[in-house]
């Protein structure tokens, strides 16, 4: 099961761009960014409980 | 060892079925009880963050308790801030959540097929009337709601933090979650519409349920599994819906989030709402060891019977006893209640209801009433 819902609104794709960094440093940006994004989600989730 | 690990250590006991130490006390204090019990009015104290830590510092000092459920409550300044529908401080100051939704009968679909993109393009837009404002004023005052909730909560957290190690306590849950088929009931459909729902669009309903389940997951491991950090699940739609709803509609996704967290080490801290009698043949198939369970109205005796060598049990003392009973009444009604959950292990002390004002005890009643536990409730 998906653990790592978001909301889709910013995709990391649309944003790598910015960060100039390849690799492992990359990776790290991207775990960190999704789980941002699943933090969001859980914000929005609150805001409907 | 620090009073606050010992409380832990006595509490993981009790959660395992082991013999405990002594019989833990939740704590009573809501920050809604404490702001009155500080002599400050609802209203402000909701509004001002200074009024509701100072109420706390009064307040927690003033009871007996092990633990606290939570030190959470809803802030006018930030729902106000959002402008929201779903929960709005009344003139007496309370804030309180009127019959409204976010989805219609027809949406089921989009709800299914992007649960998501829905929640957050659909519902919250439907929920809080900020979403209406023309840019750049949308985005401005949904920012402005963040800060109201960081400059309220920032200040309030750090002082509950302190006050808590001061006082040698600590906050049990760390995450609120609820049930796929309560949280479709509750802010999406309302009581009223999924009332309809579960008898026009069964189908419809079985597959949202399954939709919600990875986001209510989501929702509930913020924090890592430890006995100090249950997640916490208010259920509230079971004693309001046919045993046919609740075993085809309501029970499969609980039963599988349920076996989920438990899976992943969480204990949880479920509070059953209303009267579930009907469904003590389904509690007993809950996972052992991991669950504290919370019964407003139900027979103690019949509960340890069926589960008590199972789950761990609190609850059932009607907290309007403390109101409007003699203090006699209220000590005879805690004796019955320990010789009936404490034998063995697996009972904390605490009310069938959650307080929200201080007219709700007399401060004498409660006093004594935690004075018994502590006096009889070791083993």
């Amino acid at each position: 099961m998906d653990q790592k819902k978001k909301t889709q609104l910013f995709p990391f794709e649309d944003n790598q761009n910015t960060f100039h960094v390849e690799g492992e440093r990359l990776e790290k940006i991207q775990e960190l960014w999704e789980g941002d994004e699943a933090a969001f989600m859980n914000f929005i989730v609150g805001l409907l409980q | 060892m620090d009073k606050k690990q010992s409380r832990i250590d006595n509490i993981r006991k009790v959660m395992h079925m082991e013999k405990p130490d002594y019989i833990p006390i939740e704590h009573i204090i809501t920050p809604e009880m404490a702001i009155e019990y500080a002599g400050y009015h609802i209203f402000d104290g909701l509004w001002e963050t200074e009024k509701v830590i100072d109420a706390m510092r009064k307040a927690v000092p003033a009871f007996e308790g092990d633990f606290i459920r939570s030190t959470f409550y809803r802030s006018p300044r930030y729902y106000t801030s959002l402008e929201a529908k779903s929960f709005i401080q009344s003139k007496e100051g309370f804030v309180q959540h009127p019959e409204v939704h976010s989805m219609e009968d027809d949406e089921y679909d989009e709800l299914i097929a992007d649960v998501p993109a829905f929640l957050a393009g659909k519902c919250l837009p439907r929920l809080y009337k900020v979403f209406d404002k023309p840019e750049p004023y949308r985005s401005m005052a949904l920012a402005r709601g963040m800060m109201s909730l960081n400059r309220t909560f920032g200040p309030y957290n750090a002082a509950m933090g302190q006050l808590l190690e001061e006082e040698g306590l600590f906050v049990l849950t760390a995450a609120s979650a609820e049930a796929p088929f309560d949280f479709l009931a509750d802010l999406l459909r309302s009581f009223t519409g999924i009332s309809k729902d579960v008898r026009r669009m069964p189908e419809k309903v079985i597959e949202a349920c399954e939709a919600l389940l990875p986001l209510m997951i989501q929702k509930a491991v913020v924090a890592p599994p430890t006995v100090d950090a249950m997640v916490f699940m208010p259920l509230h739609m079971p004693p309001y819906i046919s045993d046919r709803v609740f075993d085809k509609m309501y029970w499969p996704t609980f039963a599988k989030m349920v076996d989920i967290l438990t899976q992943k080490g969480y204990y949880l801290y479920i509070f059953f709402e209303g009267d579930w009698t009907r469904y003590y043949d389904h509690l007993v198939t809950l996972p052992e060891k991991r669950i504290l369970g919370r019964f407003e109205y139900a027979d103690p005796k019949a509960i340890k019977d069926k589960i008590g060598d199972k789950m761990a049990l609190t609850g059932f003392y009607p907290v309007t006893l403390l109101a409007h009973g003699t203090e006699s009444e209220c000590i005879d009604k805690t004796k019955e209640l320990v010789d009936i959950l404490a034998p063995g292990g697996g009972y904390m002390f605490g009310f069938d209801k959650i307080t929200t004002t201080i007219k709700d005890i007399q401060v004498n009643h409660l006093n004594a009433v935690n004075r018994y536990i502590r006096e009889n409730g070791t083993y």
